[in-house]
């Protein structure tokens, strides 16, 4: 994965945590029937999707971290 | 603010999962706004904006939000809703909603307290079917319809048990058994063929729990203090139909 495509995926995973909070939020302040029902189902869903956007770069990101680091070079043990 | 909001402000959960939010939201915007590189101290910053701290503030939400279904005004929070928890709330009326309500062990929460199921799961199927109760409300008319036409048009949507009665009203007690009508009507009490709510002994327990089934509206009087005495026995041996016979708390 390219390093844009994980920040672009990073960015999004950060937005939809800013929107999740803001519904738990807000249903606390003002709680109505709506406004419970929906920080408790959409936002929490919101937020598992942050989360798990999240999770996707950092995972691929070290996958692609330990492809890219050569192997050790093996020691040659002198022929007798 | 509203009366109701200042009040969750004081509670100590909404006071956790603001801040936990508060701090989310300040790691998660200096990502956004500073634009770091992704090494190791950004993921691990990142980790606790938008997933330790989220975790907690949703842990503390639903907890808060459990609580805030349990209590009067978040079922006023329907309008259609008002004519029940505005006559709960009414300390000049005698209905047995309002009479529960005045009790301190219901008080706010009466609403739930009477309609809560108490099984195993109750607390959870109780929840479920609230939300049927949303759906209705915002897919449906209930949501435009005037308060007297709801009356009209809207029942409940199955016959109200006597077992959230019984959770307080035991049906064991000598005093309660001393009462002639509950003594003679035991079993189809406890067995659900007589309501404790039905008109004619303790109910109904709203005003106009009977407008939507045609029944005329004259709410049985309970006024005063509930006397649990029995009442002297008649020369033919007959059953009274006092609607004030004991067992009220």
């Amino acid at each position: 994965m390219s390093s844009a495509r994980r920040r672009l995926i990073l960015r999004a995973a950060a937005v939809l945590t800013l929107v999740s909070g803001a519904l738990m939020v807000y249903s606390m302040l003002f709680p109505k029937p709506i406004t419970v029902v929906l920080a408790m189902s959409l936002g929490q869903g919101i937020g598992i999707l942050g989360v798990v956007g999240y999770l996707y770069v950092v995972i691929h990101d070290g996958i692609d971290r330990r492809l890219s680091i050569p192997p050790a070079p093996r020691k040659e043990t002198p022929k007798p | 603010m509203d009366v109701s909001t200042s009040s969750l402000v004081s509670n100590p959960l909404v006071a956790a999962a603001i801040a936990a939010t508060a701090l989310s939201s300040l790691l998660v915007l200096w990502f956004l706004i500073k634009k770091p590189p992704l090494n190791t101290a950004t993921k691990l910053r990142l980790f606790a904006g938008m997933f330790v701290l989220p975790t907690a503030a949703a842990l503390a939400g639903n907890l808060v939000g459990f609580q805030v279904t349990t209590q009067r005004s978040f079922c006023a929070g329907c309008h259609v809703m008002e004519p029940y928890t505005d006559d709960s709330a009414d300390a000049a009326s005698t209905s047995l909603a309002s009479r529960h309500a005045r009790n301190g062990w219901f008080g706010k929460e009466n609403c739930y307290t009477c309609h809560a199921d108490y099984e195993m799961f109750g607390t959870v199927l109780t929840k479920a079917s609230g939300m049927s109760h949303v759906y209705y409300y915002y897919f449906t008319d209930w949501g435009r319809m005037p308060k007297d036409e709801f009356l009209k048009a809207v029942k409940i949507s199955k016959p109200y048990t006597n077992r959230p009665c019984m959770q307080c009203h035991s049906t064991t007690t000598p005093g309660f058994a001393e009462v002639r009508d509950h003594k003679s009507a035991l079993e189809s009490v406890r067995t659900n063929e007589i309501g404790c709510a039905s008109k004619g002994c303790h109910g109904p327990a709203h005003p106009f729990s009977k407008i939507a089934k045609g029944e005329d509206l004259n709410p049985p009087r309970m006024d005063g203090p509930v006397d649990l005495t029995p009442p002297p026995e008649p020369e033919d041996g007959g059953v009274s139909a006092s609607p004030t016979d004991g067992g009220a708390p």
